[in-house]
């Protein structure tokens, strides 16, 4: 499909997906090394960080050192997180340029977003924050409706003899609430990651859009679409069920394996168990995002032209 | 590379026809709807099935006989009665909506024999019958996702495809201005109609149809470039001051579909 070529018009929650998925299948090995590339810079930070633990342990001196490591450490682990950002939209940025027909190098795509690594940074930062700021705000709003359920009520949890709230009708009651409440909470919570769902593939997209924009962008590109990408996220998250389950029973059979060889033998087998479970774990997560970054570079371009008509030009009179 | 698999079929009749694959997207999105309502069914089955189970048990413990054997055989026919419930519900609307459940029709997909005929009994009952088998560790997802013609086993046995149903050609009308339709009158005669090529045309035609859902600034932006694009290829002097981008590209529209009925 050329798809600025073709009128073929907004896609359906099905076909975003499917599209995702055959861009992904379709470009394996760039989108795989890419993904591995970038996840490996979140290891960095860590490693560094047991050097500095064990260092610490063995010589149990220099601590004011410490004044001077943990900013270094901090600005370090800052940029690992920009570098997998930006390896990561850099496999957004990819995928779209195929659904454009322009089609680029990993090279040219990756020194796109790296030249705005700390644009990513910074949006990242903006967006925890938010969420951050989200959840706590529903937690206490939570914690005030209860407070205010036990004022009436005439309970007081902090006075030793409790009054009788044994009352069944009562407890099964405040328990629907509870979940209810809950579930109105990660419904919140699903309705902002669709509404800020494509932040960074604008970023390494388009060139005069900055870290808060980018946010803004998304912001309002997915108006009036945000149950619809729900829909999609709900999707993609369903067919990697069958690899996500595969790749447990390989750690579990991974683990049984070991397990029973080192079962009669002095070694413990505990630290090489955890090793592998993080090896595994970290395979899935490289094998997992190149699908997720490609369906949110499809979600970016149906969103373009369902809101702006993107891709709806006359044919060149010059040829 | 194509996006979504395309399938040539000859009917009996030897006509040709093109469908496109439903493709994994769309397929999931049906079963997701397709479970959930099944669930919800099931669940309320199962809690009428034991209010009826617990009446029965007390009005047998006042008869003073034998019913040791009942609870048994009650969980048996629950069972029994859940597993048609499954089966029936894609065997039942498979056939009655012409390959097509709540979740195929919401995601826009249907089933077809290879030969493009509409599913029968018989193929919409090995497809739910196989079901559970496609769905034990998800065994159907790999086949339809490495199978050139994305078929799970349920589809191999049965000899049917899932395609997308075609794009609807009924477009809603679109809510033409007055003074656009008047300009629309004038158009044939000040300008050159026929430079306009069926592609140009059906680029006007989509913007008219989607400009509701876009975002304003786009729009606008839109329009005034396709405005100043179209009014070079008709060789108009100028868009009348009076008319916006958007009216005379519905005034174009018009005088286009008038002078050649056929788009």
């Amino acid at each position: 499909m050329t798809a600025s070529s073709n009128l073929q018009g907004p896609l359906s929650v099905g076909n975003v997906v499917s599209a995702g998925l055959r861009l992904y299948s379709n470009h394996f090995k760039q989108y795989f090394g890419t993904a591995l590339l970038a996840t490996l810079w979140v290891i960095l930070p860590i490693v560094v960080m047991a050097f500095i633990v064990g260092f610490f342990a063995v010589a149990r001196n220099y601590y004011a050192l410490l004044g001077l490591i943990i900013p270094a450490w901090i600005v370090l682990l800052l940029y690992c997180i920009g570098k997998y950002m930006a390896g990561s939209a850099a496999i957004s940025r990819l995928a779209f340029g195929e659904l454009t027909s322009e089609p680029e190098a990993t090279r040219d795509a990756k020194r796109f977003t790296n030249s705005r690594l700390w644009s990513f940074v910074w949006m990242s930062l903006l967006l925890g924050l938010l969420y951050f700021s989200v959840v706590i705000a529903a937690y206490i709003g939570i914690a005030i409706v209860f407070v205010a359920i036990f004022a009436v009520l005439g309970v007081n949890p902090f006075s030793a003899p409790q009054p009788n709230v044994s009352d069944p009708g009562l407890l099964i009651g405040i328990g629907l609430l509870s979940i209810l409440l809950i579930l109105l909470v990660l419904g919140l919570l699903l309705w902002l990651a669709a509404r800020f769902a494509v932040p960074e593939v604008a970023l390494a997209v388009e060139t005069e859009v900055g870290a808060i924009e980018s946010l803004g962008r998304s912001w309002r590109l997915t108006q009036k679409n945000g149950w619809r990408i729900i829909l999609i996220l709900a999707v993609t998250f369903l067919i990697t069920l069958p690899l996500v389950i595969l790749i447990q029973l390989l750690t579990n059979l991974v683990q049984g394996g070991f397990a029973t060889v080192t079962s009669d033998q002095t070694v413990d087998p505990a630290p090489f168990l955890l090793l592998i479970s993080y090896a595994v774990s970290f395979l899935g997560n490289v094998f997992m995002l190149p699908l997720w970054q490609a369906i949110k570079a499809v979600i970016y371009y149906d969103l373009r032209s369902r809101r702006e008509g993107f891709g709806l030009q006359l044919r060149d009179r010059q040829i | 590379m194509p996006l979504f698999k395309q399938v040539k079929l000859t009917t009996p009749e030897s006509v040709e026809l093109e469908f496109t694959l439903a493709g994994i997207g769309s397929r999931a999105l049906a079963l997701l709807i397709d479970y959930h309502l099944l669930g919800v069914g099931l669940v309320g089955f199962w809690i009428l099935w034991i209010i009826f189970a617990n009446r029965l048990m007390t009005y047998l413990s006042r008869l003073e006989i034998n019913y040791s054997q009942v609870p048994l055989w009650l969980l048996a026919i629950g069972l029994l009665i859940s597993f048609i419930v499954y089966s029936g519900y894609f065997v039942y609307f498979e056939v009655v909506w012409q390959g097509q459940t709540p979740g195929k029709r919401f995601a826009k997909i249907r089933v077809i024999q290879d030969d493009g005929k509409p599913v029968g009994l018989s193929q919409a009952a090995l497809r739910a019958l196989l079901r559970p088998i496609d769905d034990i560790l998800f065994i159907g997802v790999f086949f339809i996702f490495f199978g050139r013609q994305e078929k799970r086993i349920g589809d191999w046995v049965a000899g049917t495809l899932v395609i997308q149903e075609a794009r609807p050609q009924l477009k809603k009308t679109l809510s033409i201005s007055e003074t656009a339709q008047q300009l629309a009158a004038q158009l044939p005669e000040i300008t050159d109609l026929t430079q306009l090529l069926p592609d140009d045309f059906a680029v006007i035609s989509e913007y008219l149809h989607r400009r509701a859902a876009m975002t304003r600034p786009a729009r606008r932006e839109l329009s005034l470039k396709l405005a100043r694009e179209i009014r070079a290829i008709i060789n108009l002097e100028e868009i009348p001051p009076e008319l916006d981008s958007d009216q005379f590209l519905e005034a174009v529209y018009v005088a286009y579909q008038q002078q050649f009925p056929t788009y």
